[in-house]
Parts: structure tokens; C-alpha cells; sequence
């Protein structure tokens, strides 16, 4: 349906966007992951013909939308990062509004706005000012707004960011059905790997410009079939502990939260007994150990050496 | 889909009381307190209006009597008609008439004095400050004008008039009335010879001691001055709330909703322009209507009033929408920001919102007008006085093409798709 084909994008010195590649089937959900200045919306503000790139093309059904990205506009809603409403006007004015500018009217234009408003859970705040509202109700009526024209294709630039877990819920739970009942095409960008998790068919994960790695879920994380991730929980942590194990020839890495301690180790290597030696030789008192599921997280953490959220 | 973005603006702004309170009642308190304020000092009754006026003759109009008195005399007509006429035409001569009767009557002692002078004497006086105008009568003028006026001659003589640029407004009343009294003597001159005008009245006899009467203008007292002043002063800062908006407009990424709605820039531009343009349009209506209601501040002619109101409007959509896009470029609110902080108060100043700087010499007269709300205020205030359309047509194309201008800028500077993002 919607193919990315090596698109860059420079500001000045800086390569925001570094020969990404990505496509989209019609009816799935796919998810773009990576932290905070990954080059996230940069590359969604490029896909949705927002910016052009430096150089690369995005084709809608084998057609280029560059120079001509009408086609691909009027089957596309974007929820940005932002709260792209009017403070000042009711969530019943802005849907009105921005239903007006999709050139919707009348009955037809009414009927759009009630549904919009039943699904989004705003129903009976449609006649408060948004500037009145909570994070939650704001960030749904900014996916709402994007809902109007039915677009079949929709591009979420972490929709969830800064909210509470019910709302963020709610939302999560509002894509799925979306994408369920309305047969849409989703586009996820989110920092969160649970909410990519859990809403995406296929994942792309991205740092500093460029695609990690992408595939489904199980394909991803099979990137770290060759290794463990052992989880540490340490009484107090303590620095010669964590030299001695980065120095360990069969450590790969090592990341410290707290006191939690991730380590990823070849799965071949008897790593149990080589910890518990550090800990004694550190004196150092564990007080759980576990051998864990690898997450995406693991898998960034793997590919990028930080956390997600860092 | 423009009523669209003119709908929303004017709910959000309905429901910012600090912009309203800007837009509105600011200048509302300011029309007050200035108004009262120098009542005295403006109210045009008590204005110090004291010209200057310099007579210098080339002939002698006794003699043009004569000669002309000599030509009557050679006419073929009744001896009784020669005498009759000569009776009229020595009753009417008119550079005695404008002497004695305008310059040097009662009614206008107050504010003019008149002097005359010998030709030989014009250079000095020219070169002198003193004099507010200077009248230069030519020689043979007398002669000339009663030819013209009874035989239908075709040279119509002229009174060279010059006006001091330095003391405009009484230069203004001056020659104001003179031009009336040429209009006036020609006309009675004709209904006269027509034997119409039984009863000779020139305008002087209209006078009854009120200086606004003798040029037909309305006075413009220290509210009305202000009400107009203060009105074109923040109307101007209309185009910057616009920008404003429409910046945050922008940096929310509600204009990005608007592009992926393939809304055309020119389209969205022109709704700018428009929505300034209706809001302006009712801000200064609502400021009139305050005034007229308050302060008695009635226009003569709506129409005009409606026209000049408009072309106000244009000049202010023009700047918002030259404003909205050099905010875009930049994507900072200092240029709305600079505009409404320092560029409207200049303005204001160099248009006369203040006092009528026009006064302090032609220069600053010319370069007030043009200043979109300076040409707004030339042209209102001709309003007030009770002068036609026509004779202020020129302030009101200046506004449209200002207007014009400043939208075809906008849309040269406003940034291309990727260079904003």
C-alpha cells in the first residue's frame, strides 16, 4: 500500500533520517520504535507529505507522493505528537471545524462528528472547552480529529505520551478496534515497547536515523536467540561489582537501574557460576537472579547498547 | 470554508477577554481619557487659529473700473442699462469686497489681520514666516474677472495664493475661503446679471462669528479627533493577534491538519486576509458606535464612512497576513510581538493618533499619510468635516493598494511546503 524507499532527511549538519526503507500493508498495524530523537517524526512527517525528504521517495500503491501528495493525503489521517486542536473552542467546535476543512457538511458532516465523539469517550464533554480538559481527554479528541474523514491509512506520532494509564488504555484499545472494525492502516510510533507490543503486527525499530532492525515481534526478539538476558537484583550496588563484570570476557553488556542489573551473556556460557564468582570476589550480596524472556527492550538494548526510555 | 476560519476566530476571540479587552476597551478608555483631557486644547471653538494675510496688488482696481466703465460705455445698449450696471459693478468690485468684507471684516477680525503690500515688496514677504498666505492679485484682475463674468470673455483671471507649509491648518482656512468667496461672487455675479439675485448676499453675511461656518466644515472637537485617532491606532494591532494565532497555529500543528487537508497556502492566506479584514471592520464599527453613543461622534456620511472603513480594513488585513508570514519563516512570535511593541506607537505617532503632527510641517504631513492608519485618519476626518468623497478618494485607494501589497508579499514570503516544518 505505502512503501518508504531510502528516504534522508539533513537540517544543516545534521542527518535526521539516514536511508530509512519501511512499508505498509493495507490493514495492519505497524510499529516504529526507537527513543527520543530517534528520527521518529522526522520520518512520519516525510511518509504523511508533510516535508519532502533530502533525497529517497515515498510511493502510495506504487506512485510517488513527493511532488504530487494529494492522493495520499485525502486517504490519510496523522495524529501528531502535539495537541493539534483549538484551546479555545469546545471538542464539538473543533471536530465541526476541522470536519469542514475535510469538506464534510451538513448531516453528513453531524453524523461524522457523533460518531467521532462516541468513540473517542467524549460525548458528554462536547460542549467544554479543550483548554478545560485533562491530558487524556485532550490526546483523544487530537485522535479524533484525525478520524473525521475515514481515512484508511492513519499515522500515529506517539499518541500516548504524557498520560494516564486509563486514558493511555483507552486509546491503545480505541487503535485496535480501529484498525478491527474500520479495516485501518495503522502507523504507531511510540518510545513505549508494551504499547508497540501490543497493538503492532510488524515492528521497525529505530535509532539515531536509522532502522535497527524490522520484522514481526517473534522475528525480532529471535535476534537474541544466541543470548541471555539475566536480570540481577542486588542488595546495594556496588562499582567494582559492575567493572568486574563489564570486564568479563563472556559479558556483552551490562545496564544498571537502580538495583537491578541486566546483563546479556552468550547462551552457551555457564553464566550463573560466573556471577556468583564476581558477586564473591566483589562482595557483593545478590538478592534475586533470573534468566528472562528477552523483550524488545532486550533487543534495543541489544542492538543500541541504552534503554529505550533513556 | 474561509466563514470557517472566520467562525473560529471570532470564537476565540470572544472567549479571550485579555485580547478583547486590548482590542476594545483599551482604546475605548484612551478615546475618554484624551478627550477629556484636552478638550481644551482641541476643541476647535476655542482654537487658536491666527493667519497672517499678506494682500499685494499689481493694478489698481479703481482704474480697471474705469477702463471697464469705459468699454460699457461703447456697448450698444440702453443708456439706462449702462447706468444700472455700472451701479452693480461698482458695488461689487471684488478685490474690495474681499478686503473689506472677507479678510477685513468684524466676524474674521479675531483670527486674521491683513496687510497689505507693494509689489516690489513680495520677495520679503515671501521669504518671511510671518505671513500664513500670501494673496498676489494680478494687474487687470478687476477688469478681467468683470469681463469675464458680464461680457463672457474667456480669460478668467486668477489670484495667486500662497500658502505657508509651516501653518497649514490656518493656511487651510484661509484659503478655503477665498476659494468660497470666488465660487460665491461668481455665482451671485451670474444670478445677478440674470437679474435673479435682488438682493446681493455675499458669504460673508453667513459668518455670524463662527469660523466653521465660513468654510462649511464641521469642527473637529478633542473626541472626535480621538475616537478617530485611537481607532486607526489599534486597529493595527488587530494584524498582530492575527499573526499570533495563526503562529500558534502552527507550532500546535493544527496547520499541519490543515495541509493534510489540502487547504492551498493562497487559500488559507486569503483567509487571513479576510478574517482580519470582518474583525477590524467590527472593532472600529463597535469603537464608532461607543463614540457616537458616548460622545456624540456622528458620522455625516455613511457610505463614505463604510468605504473608508473598509479600506482601512484591506490595509489591516494586509499586515496581518505580511505578518502571519514572516512569523512562519521565522517561526517566532518577535515579529507580532516587535510590530505590536514598537512599530504600531511609531505609526500611531507619524499618523497622528497622538496630536496632528501634520501641523508641524508638510513633511511630517506627507509622510503621516503614509502611514495606512495616518491615510485612514486623513480621510475620516474629511469625513467629520463634511468633505465629499471625491475629495479623500486618494487616502482610500492608498489603503486598498497598501492592503493589496502587503497580500502579495505574504504570499512570497510565506515558506514552502518542508521549509516551515
Amino acid at each position: 500500500m505505502l512503501e518508504a524507499v531510502e528516504i534522508t532527511k539533513r537540517f544543516k549538519q545534521t542527518h535526521a533520517v539516514n536511508g530509512v526503507n519501511l512499508f505498509l500493508e493495507r490493514g495492519e498495524i505497524i510499529g516504529l520504535l526507537g527513543p527520543n530523537g530517534a528520527g521518529k517524526s522526522t520520518t512520519i512527517s516525510i511518509i504523511s507529505t508533510l516535508i519532502p525528504p533530502t533525497s529517497g521517495d515515498v510511493r502510495l500503491n506504487n506512485e510517488s507522493v513527493i511532488k504530487r501528495p494529494e492522493k495520499l493525503r485525502k486517504i490519510l489521517g496523522v495524529v501528531p505528537q502535539e495537541i493539534a486542536l483549538y484551546p479555545d473552542l469546545s471538542a464539538r467546535e473543533n471536530l465541526l471545524f476541522f470536519g469542514k476543512i475535510y469538506r464534510l457538511s451538513g448531516s453528513q458532516l453531524k453524523q461524522k462528528v457523533e460518531e467521532v465523539l462516541e468513540m473517542i469517550g467524549l460525548t458528554d464533554r462536547q460542549h467544554d472547552l479543550v483548554k478545560n480538559f485533562s491530558g487524556g481527554m485532550k490526546r483523544r479528541l487530537n485522535i479524533g480529529a484525525a478520524l473525521l474523514h475515514e481515512p484508511e491509512l492513519i499515522i500515529m506520532d506517539e499518541p500516548t505520551v504524557g498520560i494516564d494509564p486509563q486514558s493511555r488504555n483507552y486509546i491503545l484499545e480505541t487503535v485496535k478496534r480501529l484498525n478491527k472494525e474500520k479495516k485501518m492502516t495503522v502507523l504507531y510510533t511510540s518510545h513505549y515497547m508494551e504499547e508497540v507490543e501490543f497493538l503492532c503486527n510488524r515492528i521497525y525499530i529505530m535509532d539515531k536515523g536509522n532502522i535497527l532492525a524490522a520484522g514481526t515481534k517473534e522475528e525480532i526478539k529471535n535476534i537474541l536467540s544466541a543470548e541471555n538476558t539475566i536480570q540481577i537484583t542486588v542488595e546495594r550496588v556496588n562499582d567494582s561489582f559492575i567493572q568486574a563484570l563489564r570486564d568479563h570476557p563472556v559479558v556483552n553488556r551490562v545496564t544498571v537501574q537502580d538495583r537491578v542489573i541486566t546483563v546479556l551473556t552468550p547462551k552457551e556460557a555457564n553464566a550463573f557460576s560466573i556471577l556468583f564468582k564476581i558477586a564473591e570476589e566483589t562482595n557483593t550480596m545478590l538478592t534475586s537472579i533470573e534468566i528472562k524472556t528477552p523483550t524488545l527492550e532486550d533487543v534495543f538494548l541489544h542492538l543500541t547498547g541504552r534503554a529505550l526510555r533513556n | 470554508m474561509i466563514g470557517q476560519f472566520i467562525k473560529k476566530q471570532f470564537l476565540i476571540m470572544i472567549r479571550n477577554k485579555q485580547e478583547l479587552l486590548l482590542l476594545l476597551v483599551m482604546p475605548f478608555t484612551l478615546i475618554s481619557i484624551l478627550g477629556f483631557a484636552l478638550t481644551s486644547v482641541m476643541d476647535s471653538k476655542k482654537m487658536d487659529i491666527q493667519a497672517k494675510v499678506a494682500i499685494v496688488e499689481h493694478g489698481n482696481e479703481q482704474k480697471d473700473f474705469e477702463k471697464f466703465a469705459n468699454d460699457v460705455k461703447n456697448v450698444q445698449m440702453p443708456d439706462e442699462e449702462k447706468e444700472f450696471l455700472l451701479k452693480q459693478v461698482e458695488k461689487m468690485m471684488p478685490i474690495s469686497i474681499l478686503k473689506q468684507e472677507i479678510l477685513g471684516s468684524k466676524e474674521l477680525e479675531p483670527y486674521i489681520q491683513m496687510a497689505e503690500f507693494q509689489p516690489s515688496e513680495l520677495e520679503e514677504i515671501r521669504e518671511n514666516d510671518k505671513y500664513t498666505v500670501i494673496v498676489e492679485v494680478p494687474e487687470h484682475f478687476s477688469y478681467t474677472l468683470l469681463n469675464h463674468l458680464i461680457f463672457g470673455e474667456k480669460t478668467k483671471p486668477k489670484l495667486s495664493i500662497y500658502v505657508n507649509e509651516g501653518k497649514e491648518i490656518t493656511a487651510q482656512f484661509v484659503q478655503e475661503l477665498i476659494t468660497e468667496f470666488q465660487e460665491q461672487y461668481s455665482l451671485i455675479s451670474k444670478l445677478d446679471q440674470a437679474g435673479l439675485n435682488e438682493s446681493l448676499e455675499l458669504p460673508v453675511a453667513k459668518v455670524k462669528g463662527e469660523m466653521e461656518t465660513v468654510t462649511k466644515r464641521e469642527p473637529i472637537n478633542s473626541f472626535t479627533y480621538y475616537t478617530v485617532g485611537i481607532s486607526v491606532m489599534f486597529v493595527l494591532y488587530l494584524a498582530s493577534y492575527i499573526s499570533s494565532h495563526a503562529l500558534q497555529e502552527k507550532q500546535s500543528n493544527a496547520f499541519h491538519r490543515l495541509l493534510l487537508a489540502n487547504v492551498p497556502k493562497n487559500l488559507y492566506m486569503a483567509a487571513i486576509f479576510i478574517t482580519s479584514l470582518i474583525i477590524a471592520f467590527f472593532q472600529l464599527s463597535l469603537l464608532y458606535a461607543l463614540a457616537a453613543v458616548f460622545y456624540s461622534v456622528k458620522w455625516p456620511d455613511l457610505i463614505s464612512f463604510i468605504i473608508v472603513t473598509l479600506a482601512l480594513c484591506v490595509a489591516v488585513g494586509g499586515i496581518g497576513t505580511f505578518l502571519t508570514s514572516l512569523s512562519y519563516r521565522i517561526n517566532s512570535d518577535n515579529v507580532s510581538i516587535f510590530f505590536s511593541s514598537g512599530v504600531v506607537s511609531i505609526l500611531a505617532f507619524l499618523g497622528g493618533s497622538y496630536f496632528p503632527v501634520s501641523q508641524m510641517s508638510e513633511f511630517m504631513h506627507k509622510l503621516g499619510d503614509m502611514t495606512p492608519n495616518g491615510a485612514g485618519m486623513t480621510a475620516y476626518l474629511k469625513i467629520l468635516q463634511g468633505y465629499d468623497l471625491s475629495q479623500f478618494i486618494w487616502p482610500v485607494i492608498y489603503l486598498c493598494l497598501f492592503g493589496f501589497v502587503m497580500f502579495v508579499l505574504s504570499l512570497l514570503v510565506f515558506p514552502k511546503r518542508g521549509e516551515m516544518a
